[in-house]
């Protein structure tokens, strides 16, 4: 299936998202799957809050419980490692991908492992946990459909929810029947699950480390909660004897009841379902006398960025997402370009606004200039995030240097164009002193006959800029 | 056991430089409590406030939701129900069937699984991981309680009943007595409250696993069982008195 979708989008750098938006654009097959999916997912939404009072409710809930996390998350964090380490799981802290990394390694090493089998865990992809691992001869499978598609593929996910939505049953079928020994050639999308079902589970069966994400973390409790259709997640953190957890520092909240609300948002914004199949609800290792679970749990809190947007009031609200991808499914700028052109782990709005805090504004200033500011996935967000208002907000730190009070981002100011910057210094000079304005306007207007027709970008799709015969102050009466 | 000369880094520096980032940043007074009142009152928790609907409605109502996500029901008494078990296993042809070890469903359960082979869970997963997997055609367990509202099962296992029981086996068995239905979730887990003592493993299930990974079109028996009969046990006469 060599169609273009599959040559130029892998392992793309958020540098080049210019030049891979004009790539997905051109790319029919690309638009066509992403906007049906697209449709398919808003409508599933739409129909579970039909009353938007009853959806404003929930919000308004779910935002003060992810905010009052927040203004506690020190305290939270430290709730959850005593009461996690009372009941036996091991704590580590990583500040960076490298150092998550090397605590999978290490784990790995000291169990004998060749290979871990993994569940549903997009912070894994942003510690690029596969390819680190193959390098030290750790080989990690996927196991959740979507990714094990995604992976077999040598792809990434290009939707945080349904990673292979960018693919085709006929794209699959030729993938499965190349890659999975004895695997036939089906676009029964039964059959295709059921030989995936059938690979995985001796995977499952026989794997020594099994890895999932976390959805939610409970202080008090020490309590570990994953959503999921599948049942991949519960045979990654139950059949193995070692089960290792990663996630991102923002994802406690203080009691097990604050969990309920923030579930029936994700999953009703997330796939438009009242409940997932399962919510798995995990409080520590094997105890003594029982039979099955895992003997060694690990829970590693990754950092990566995450304590940059706390550090700034402004920016705090980043770390109030659980991560349902409504603010994709409703973006047209994602639905056009697709998941992958945004070379991040994150695309669409939510990875907008924190692709720059994990990888720094240099490599990502672009992605904060692609939204239309329509406001869509503020107002689909099920936690109140202010997507729009953040993505000005980045837009003016990539260009600007900290304002007083404000410590730098990783990257802010990496925008910064001199010729702008001297532009606008100029027009201020120009500003503060009438009788030199009023020359130079009267110099300008007489050669206008002089602008240049093309004006850099600005020409490509409106017409020059000049002067007018008359200015404005001209055409008023009153005072000169 | 873990291998004494693979030791895993200590994190302790990371650990004190990203709680010294947060905390020389958070607030100085958190901000107040969340209020969960409008939650509880709202329409996505029927039950949690006010007196407990009539059990008899709820168990219709239950019902109706988990038949909506593919499980499937078979109503029982409190005298037949064994019967109905058997009758879902000899339905589907299955002859080799697992249960827990020390299930409380036992006493009434095993004389009429006769016949059968049945395994119990009586020694840890992996002295016989290979039989569950790849021989076990069906897990049966109870069930701590239902939620109406999206016929969702709670379950919470433990040595009595392994996890695996209800995970591994392609066909899941779920015993639910009529009284222990609650309204919603937020009903059934206040009336719970398992916070007071968490088990290793609380689980709510809803119907047979499923994906909807390709091309969005849903597809069931993904990874955990392909599917959920759920035994509904009239239990209310027992119970309260209230007919059915």
């Amino acid at each position: 299936m060599g169609t273009a979708t599959e040559a130029p989008l892998h392992f793309v750098d958020p540098r080049h998202f210019k030049a891979n938006t004009r790539a997905a654009v051109d790319d029919a097959h690309l638009r066509r799957s992403f906007r049906s999916a697209m449709d398919f997912l808003q409508a599933k939404r739409a129909a579970h809050f039909e009353d938007a009072q009853g959806f404003e409710t929930l919000r308004r809930v779910g935002e003060s419980i992810r905010k009052y996390s927040l203004s506690r998350l020190p305290d939270l964090l430290e709730q959850l490692e005593q009461r996690l380490t009372e009941r036996g799981v091991q704590v580590h802290w990583a500040a960076t991908p490298e150092e998550a990394n090397a605590i999978f390694l290490a784990i790995a090493r000291a169990h004998h492992a060749k290979g871990m089998i993994k569940g549903k865990s997009m912070v894994s992809e942003e510690i690029d946990l596969n390819h680190r691992m193959a390098e030290q001869g750790v080989a990690c499978l996927e196991s959740d459909m979507g990714e094990y598609i995604v992976q077999l593929a040598g792809e990434r996910p290009s939707h945080i929810i349904m990673p292979a939505i960018h693919k085709t049953k006929q794209q699959i079928a030729a993938l499965f029947e190349e890659r999975i020994p004895e695997a036939p050639y089906t676009e029964d999308v039964d059959e295709l699950i059921a030989i995936g079902r059938k690979v995985l589970r001796n995977e499952f069966r026989d794997a020594r480390i099994g890895v999932s994400g976390v959805n939610f973390m409970v202080a008090e409790t020490g309590t570990l909660v994953l959503v999921e259709n599948e049942g991949n997640g519960r045979m990654c953190t139950t059949v193995p004897d070692v089960h290792i957890a990663i996630t991102g520092i923002e994802k406690v909240v203080e009691r097990l009841e604050h969990v309920l609300p923030l579930f029936s948002l994700l999953t009703r914004s997330a796939t438009g379902q009242a409940v997932t199949t399962y919510l798995n609800i995990i409080s520590g290792p094997r105890r003594e006398g029982e039979l099955d679970g895992p003997r060694h749990q690990h829970l590693i809190l990754l950092d990566n960025g995450r304590s940059q947007a706390y550090r700034d009031t402004d920016f705090r609200p980043t770390l109030q997402c659980i991560r349902c991808g409504a603010c994709m499914n409703h973006c047209p700028v994602y639905a056009r370009i697709g998941g992958l052109a945004y070379g991040t782990t994150y695309p669409g709005p939510i990875g907008s606004i924190i692709s720059p805090h994990l990888l720094g504004l240099e490599p990502t200033q672009d992605l904060p200039t692609a939204s239309s500011l329509c406001g869509a996935c503020s107002e689909v967000c099920p936690v109140g995030i202010p997507i729009p208002d953040l993505l000005m907000q980045l837009r003016r730190v990539a260009r600007h240097d900290p304002e007083p009070g404000h410590a730098p981002l990783a990257g802010q100011g990496s925008a910064k164009d001199w010729k702008e910057a001297l532009a606008w210094k100029a027009w201020a000079w120009l500003n503060e002193r009438p009788a030199v304005y009023r020359l130079a306007v009267s110099i300008g207007r007489r050669l206008r006959g002089l602008t240049p027709r093309s004006q850099a970008g600005w020409t490509t799709h409106r017409t020059p800029m000049r002067l007018a015969r008359r200015g404005l102050r001209d055409r008023l009466p009153g005072p000169r | 056991m873990s291998d004494p000369r693979h030791p895993i880094p200590d994190s302790r520096v990371s650990r004190q430089a990203i709680l010294g980032v947060l905390r020389a940043s958070a607030p100085a007074a958190p901000l107040p409590t969340p209020d969960m009142t409008p939650y509880w009152s709202g329409p996505f928790s029927a039950g949690c406030l006010g007196p407990r609907p009539d059990p008899a409605t709820l168990a219709d109502r239950f019902e109706a939701a988990a038949r909506g996500w593919r499980a499937e029901v078979l109503r029982a008494d409190p005298e037949n129900w064994p019967d109905a078990v058997r009758q879902a296993l000899d339905a589907r042809g299955c002859r080799r069937i697992a249960t827990g070890a020390a299930s409380p469903l036992a006493d009434r359960l095993d004389p009429a699984l006769r016949g059968l082979a049945q395994r119990r869970f009586n020694q840890p997963l992996e002295l016989w991981k290979s039989e569950l997997f790849d021989e076990v055609e069906a897990g049966i367990t109870s069930t701590l309680a239902g939620v109406a509202d999206t016929g969702t099962l709670v379950l919470r296992p433990g040595a009595h009943e392994p996890r695996t029981l209800s995970l591994v086996p392609p066909l899941h068995v779920a015993v639910l007595m009529a009284s222990q239905i609650y309204g919603s979730l937020p009903a059934a887990m206040r009336a719970l409250a398992p916070e007071a003592d968490m088990p290793t493993n609380l689980l709510l299930v809803t119907g047979p696993s499923k994906t909807a990974d390709i091309q969005q079109v849903l597809a069931f028996g993904a990874h955990g069982p392909k599917v959920l009969v759920i035994v509904l046990v009239d239990d209310l006469v027992a119970a309260s008195g209230v007919r059915l």
